[in-house]
């Protein structure tokens, strides 16, 4: 018998259930499925600080565009990121809104030495979406506001910026009842924007984009600099792509960028 | 004008489809009693007791126990309103109560309960079950304890639904001679539906059949 | 000064606690209050939008908690419950309050409850109601003294998970809550707190206090199961 049924059982050796067409088709389904996680030839993972989501999308797209390396970034707060780096979780250069991040996992040996630098130096602003909050620091200091949105202090270098201020403001007794907290910078823009927290502190970098609002830009002798360094880590020591995107983000253009979206550049 | 006849007995019509059955039932009882209904099974006789309880709505029906209107063009009186008692084929406990409890349970609103009650469960044998959960029951033991859960509603219509199919011989000889006693000395108007021409004999003071009641479309 | 007793202050695990099993048991006698009527009108629905309600009632227990939380996020704020907040709280939103959590996490507990208890009266069926009505039981009535308790074991199992889920929920709660200490800072909050912060022996407390509970959760409710099937007086 030479028909082409797949299914006739009277051909010993043609007992095959599916066409091989339909199987080719199924591996190279689970194939694809399963790129992002085996395929790791030439690209680059990148933990960002909340606060950088904005120009690191700009200077991903034009180092990409440039290059043709691939950069795969994920957001969250550096507390949360130096947690997982510490738990061995699969990044290549982590771009922490901090010093003393990067500073410790070098000390842990989780970074490559040496390889610590400031990409850019982060500015505090009170950002209100409600107009009868107009940000200031009169309005900060009245208090008849019903929420005032921070990131975790702990864990988010712009949180921690925050609590100095009103530290410094001596207001971080009285306004504790009004304080939410978002687990990054991320979540208390969100707070805010939503006009679910009248006022919070967020990056200057985060209002880029946003044409809604008063700022009120905290003046810089009210909380540390934050300097935000940029760290190689040891599982990125031999990857390319991160060590050609860290020498872009020191390069002029890439810093150009990032001046535009509110930063001090180093 | 004619004056207002005082009108007694139990006048029933009802008419349309349920379950794929055409039903068109007329029948008018005269006297208080107990009447059988004879017919085959699946021939309509158990939505007939349900549609005179109330638990099911013909839209063309008429429905009278003595003066009492329980169904016409525009009334239809709701199931617990209507003075029946009604006792289905499996006897309907509560699987949450107790055998007592399930006695009690529509005469909360009776006084002066108690000789009643124990004249019942004594007629019904019901006495060493009171305590008992209804899980463990025979099919007998439930269908008696429905028969007085009924009974002890005082209902003026009876409505029974095959009621001692379950119950074997000599109980049911013994149970029929109580309740036919019972429902007769109350004058409980009842109707009876059974299948089995020999019971119905027992207890019935007359005997409807089905194809007697059930108007053929012509 | 509060903060001298560990019961009291509201940084501590104590006060995180209580408020989470405030929280649901809140949360499960309003479901329970919302979702028994429900789940009683749609097992004797037959509608046809009764399938579009049912499924709109169970869309929390397929949804990430993340979507339930940005919507609850713009729900309670200035644009929606919060214009009503102000007047009551003179704040413009509900959100990063105990009431806001309740909000969410009824939500997100009413499917347990209405899912559990519908098929417990769909199980049931019509009959012991109507031997009851033919009982002179008023429907009312006839539904305490009957359908619900024959539902018992139905809604009994619906209110446990509601609660144990509640106790657990944890994206809904982080994306309304604002984690402030004594009023949204619930156990499951906590927790993530703890791991971020690298305090691990408080997290690894209430991390294992939680799969003690989860189990004795569960275990509770298999042994009630089977009790109540067997024994239903």
């Amino acid at each position: 018998m030479n028909s082409p049924h797949y299914y006739n059982g009277t051909n010993g050796t043609n007992l095959t259930f599916s066409p091989p067409r339909l199987r080719l088709v199924c591996c190279c389904a689970i194939l694809w499925l399963f790129q992002p996680i085996m395929a790791r030839a030439e690209q680059a993972r990148i933990a960002i600080a909340a606060n950088f989501i904005g120009p690191s999308k700009v200077l991903i797209a034009d180092f990409m565009h440039k290059t043709g390396d691939v950069i795969i970034p994920s957001f969250g707060s550096s507390g949360q990121f130096m947690l997982q780096i510490e738990q061995g979780a699969d990044y290549d250069v982590f771009l922490s809104a901090d010093e003393a991040k990067p500073a410790k996992l070098v000390k842990d040996g989780f970074g490559a030495d040496k390889s610590q630098f400031t990409y850019a130096i982060g500015k505090l602003v009170l950002w209100s979406n409600t107009s009868a909050y107009p940000a200031s620091e009169n309005t900060l200091r009245a208090a008849r506001y019903g929420h005032l949105a921070l990131c975790k202090p702990d864990i988010a270098p712009y949180g921690a910026a925050a609590m100095a201020t009103l530290v410094q403001l001596h207001l971080e007794q009285s306004l504790q009842p009004r304080i939410v907290m978002g687990m990054d910078i991320a979540q208390a823009y969100q707070f805010v924007q939503s006009g679910n927290a009248e006022l919070g502190f967020v990056a200057l970098s985060q209002l880029y984009n946003q044409s809604s609002g008063t700022v009120w830009v905290v003046p810089s002798t009210l909380y540390p600099p934050i300097r935000q360094n940029a760290l190689l880590l040891k599982q990125g020591e031999q990857n390319h792509a991160a060590r050609a995107f860290l020498a872009y983000l020191r390069s002029k253009p890439a810093q150009a960028i990032i001046a535009t979206y509110g930063y001090d550049i180093p | 004008m004619a004056l207002p006849v005082l009108q007694s007995g139990l006048s029933v019509h009802f008419k349309g489809p349920i379950n794929q059955l055409a039903i068109n039932v007329r029948f008018d009882i005269a006297t208080p009693g107990i009447t059988g209904i004879k017919g085959p099974s699946g021939c309509g006789k158990t939505s007939l007791l349900r549609a005179i309880a109330g638990l099911h709505h013909f839209p063309q029906g008429y429905c009278r126990l003595a003066n009492d209107i329980w169904q016409d063009n525009t009334v239809f009186l709701p199931p617990w309103k209507r003075p029946i008692g009604y006792v289905p084929q499996d006897g309907g406990l509560f699987s949450h109560l107790s055998v007592k409890k399930n006695l009690l349970f529509g005469m909360r609103l009776i006084p002066d309960r108690e000789p009643f009650f124990t004249d019942i469960v004594a007629a019904l044998h019901l006495r060493p079950l009171l305590e008992r959960n209804t899980h463990a029951l025979s099919g007998g033991e439930r269908q008696r304890i429905a028969i007085g859960r009924a009974l002890l509603t005082q209902p003026r219509l009876l409505l029974m639904d095959e009621p001692l199919s379950a119950l074997d011989l000599n109980m049911k000889t013994d149970i029929l001679f109580y309740l036919k006693d019972f429902l007769e000395k109350r004058k409980i108007c009842t109707l009876y539906v059974s299948h089995d021409a020999e019971e119905l004999h027992m207890i019935a003071t007359h005997i409807l059949d089905w194809r007697s009641i059930q108007n053929t479309p012509s | 000064m509060m903060g001298a007793n560990p019961l009291f202050d509201p940084n501590s695990i104590f006060t995180a606690l209580r408020l989470s099993v405030t929280l649901a048991c809140v949360t499960t006698i309003l479901a329970l209050g919302i979702g028994v009527p429900l789940a009683w009108w749609l097992a004797n629905c037959r509608n046809w939008w009764r399938d579009v309600c049912s499924s709109i009632i169970t869309l929390p227990l397929v949804l990430p908690p993340t979507v339930l939380g940005f919507y609850l996020l713009l729900a309670l704020g200035p644009s929606g419950l919060g214009a009503l907040a102000v007047h009551i709280t003179g704040r413009p939103t509900f959100a990063f309050s105990f009431a806001g959590l309740t909000v969410g996490s009824v939500i997100a507990a009413l499917p347990y409850i209405v899912q559990s208890t519908q098929a417990a009266f769909e199980t049931t069926g019509r009959k012991p109601l109507e031997i009851a009505y033919t009982l002179r039981t008023p429907p009312l009535r006839a539904f305490l003294s009957v359908a619900l308790p024959l539902a018992a074991p139905g809604i009994i199992a619906g209110a446990v998970i509601a609660f144990a889920h509640t106790i657990g929920e944890f994206g809904l709660i982080l994306m309304i809550g604002g984690d402030i200490p004594g009023q949204t800072r619930l156990l499951s909050i906590m927790l993530f707190d703890n791991v971020e912060t690298g305090d691990w022996a408080s997290a690894h407390a209430i991390a294992g206090g939680m799969v003690a509970f989860a189990f004795m959760t569960i275990l509770i409710l298999r042994l009630t199961q089977k009790r109540l099937t067997a024994r239903p007086c």
